[in-house]
């Protein structure tokens, strides 16, 4: 009879034990992936957020002006005057950012930029900050992100021309969720485009038969925190 | 206590843990099936934002288009009347976005090869008509020709779609009409301009003379009359 007692206990101990291994196991199954879930969420934001650059004004934003300048130093003349200043509140933020791609081409030789007469710099420096800006609004915070815009670049012999730029903010980025990629045409021909660089180059590119895609390729990553 | 007919409780337990193991592995391939379809998701909806965010370029390859004409047409302005100035930029502009349309169709396939811009023949299109909004600015629309569209495939050719391209409308934030309505304002009123300016000079001449006996000429008080008149 004692024996038989001892078996009931331990018995029912297994039991105990299994149906906590049990309960365990389900607690640990979870019927959603949490990663699917917010990789789905992520690339969606990303997207609207590259639409949103395309179709929302600089207005939108607080608006934007710069002033026209040489070897980063702006024109401050008296005779000059106001017509240095450059305000374009009315244009999207896309089209500033194919705008200043035609404007900032860089320049790069044996591996070094090449500092160059450019004088709408200034857009430069101030169309990151409003990007900057303007992600950090349409994002808020949610996760950290890379924009990454660049043009196919044009190889001569002695130069590489393009065109690139980045803003990020990737102080507390984790794991990638996801990249979306816009097109965006540069306004120009592939004519106007050469013409450009030559202008950029201040040497005639006639008899090298140049093939320059005029499509600014802008890329949005999106990374958890 | 007649114990035969009775089930351990081991044997309960060990049931139990089956039926969630089941349980889980239910789940588990229910939650693989799930992520799958987030990737499609994902893919069609990335479809759907590459052809909205195409549309938007050839709205701002529009108003490049737009741009462009106002320049060239805008530098001799005096050689036509308002009708046939805006008509000359409306057919400028038509065949520079024609131009432009014909050039960045293959730039787009050549970075994306999901992505095709089918447009018929430049002499197909019905032309960008101008039209003054509020403030003076414009807006541009264009009825591209039948045909024209959009085709875009995922990538592993599950879904394909084909957008028509039809009335792309674009805000040209160039005060065109407010210029265009002043420089007529101006034009008619210059008869006016001239002999109240003239009439304003001839007082104060005259008045200089009798009084101070000699006429002083200045030229910012001539600008003051201009202005005024």
């Amino acid at each position: 009879m004692e024996e038989k007692g001892f078996g009931y206990i331990v018995d029912m101990l297994v039991f105990a034990l299994l149906v906590s291994t049990a309960i365990l196991l389900l607690a640990a199954a979870s019927p959603t992936d949490p990663m699917a879930e917010s990789t789905r969420y992520a690339a969606s934001l990303a997207q609207s957020t590259l639409r949103s650059l395309q179709n929302s004004t600089v207005n939108q934003f607080g608006g934007f002006e710069y002033r026209l300048g040489a070897f980063g130093f702006e024109l401050n003349i008296p005779v000059v005057g106001e017509s240095a200043k450059r305000e374009l509140n009315h244009k999207s933020l896309a089209q500033l950012l194919a705008e200043d791609a035609l404007l900032n081409l860089r320049v790069e030789a044996a591996g070094a930029d090449l500092t160059l007469l450019r004088p709408n710099q200034d857009m430069d420096e101030k169309l990151r900050e409003l990007l900057k800006s303007a992600l950090d609004r349409i994002i808020g915070g949610r996760f950290s992100y890379r924009l990454h815009a660049r043009t196919e670049p044009i190889n001569l012999e002695f130069a590489r021309v393009h065109f690139e730029t980045e803003i990020a903010d990737l102080t507390q980025a984790r794991t990638q969720l996801c990249s979306e990629t816009m097109m965006l045409s540069l306004p120009a021909s592939q004519e106007e485009l050469i013409q450009r660089i030559e202008e950029v180059l201040g040497i005639d590119l006639f008899g090298l038969k140049l093939e320059a895609c005029p499509i600014l390729e802008v890329t949005l990553e999106l990374w958890s925190r | 206590m007649k114990e035969r007919g009775f089930m351990p409780f081991t044997a309960a337990g060990a049931l139990i843990v089956l039926l969630v193991l089941g349980m889980i592995s239910h789940a588990a391939w229910s939650r693989h099936q799930r992520s799958l379809g987030t990737v499609d998701d994902i893919s069609d909806s990335a479809l759907l934002a590459t052809a909205a965010e195409i549309q938007g370029d050839l709205k701002a390859a529009l108003k490049y288009a737009v741009y462009l004409a106002l320049w060239e047409v805008s530098r001799q302005a005096d050689n036509y009347d308002d009708a046939a100035r805006e008509n000359a930029i409306e057919q400028l502009a038509t065949a520079y976005f024609a131009e432009r349309l014909a050039e960045i169709g293959p730039a787009y396939a050549r970075y994306d090869a999901r992505v095709e811009l089918d447009v018929p023949n430049s002499s197909a299109w019905s032309g960008i008509s101008l039209e003054g909004v509020e403030g003076g600015y414009a807006l541009a629309r264009l009825e591209p020709p039948e045909g024209a569209c959009l085709r875009l495939r995922s990538r592993d050719n599950s879904l394909s779609l084909v957008l028509p391209l039809e009335n792309i409308e674009v805000f040209v934030d160039s005060r065109y009409f407010l210029l265009q309505e002043r420089m007529d304002e101006f034009v008619e009123r210059r008869g006016d301009i001239c002999t109240w300016w003239g009439i304003m000079e001839y007082l104060t001449a005259w008045g200089g003379a009798w009084l101070n006996g000699n006429v002083d000429l200045s030229s910012s008080r001539s600008r003051a009359f201009f202005e005024a008149a």
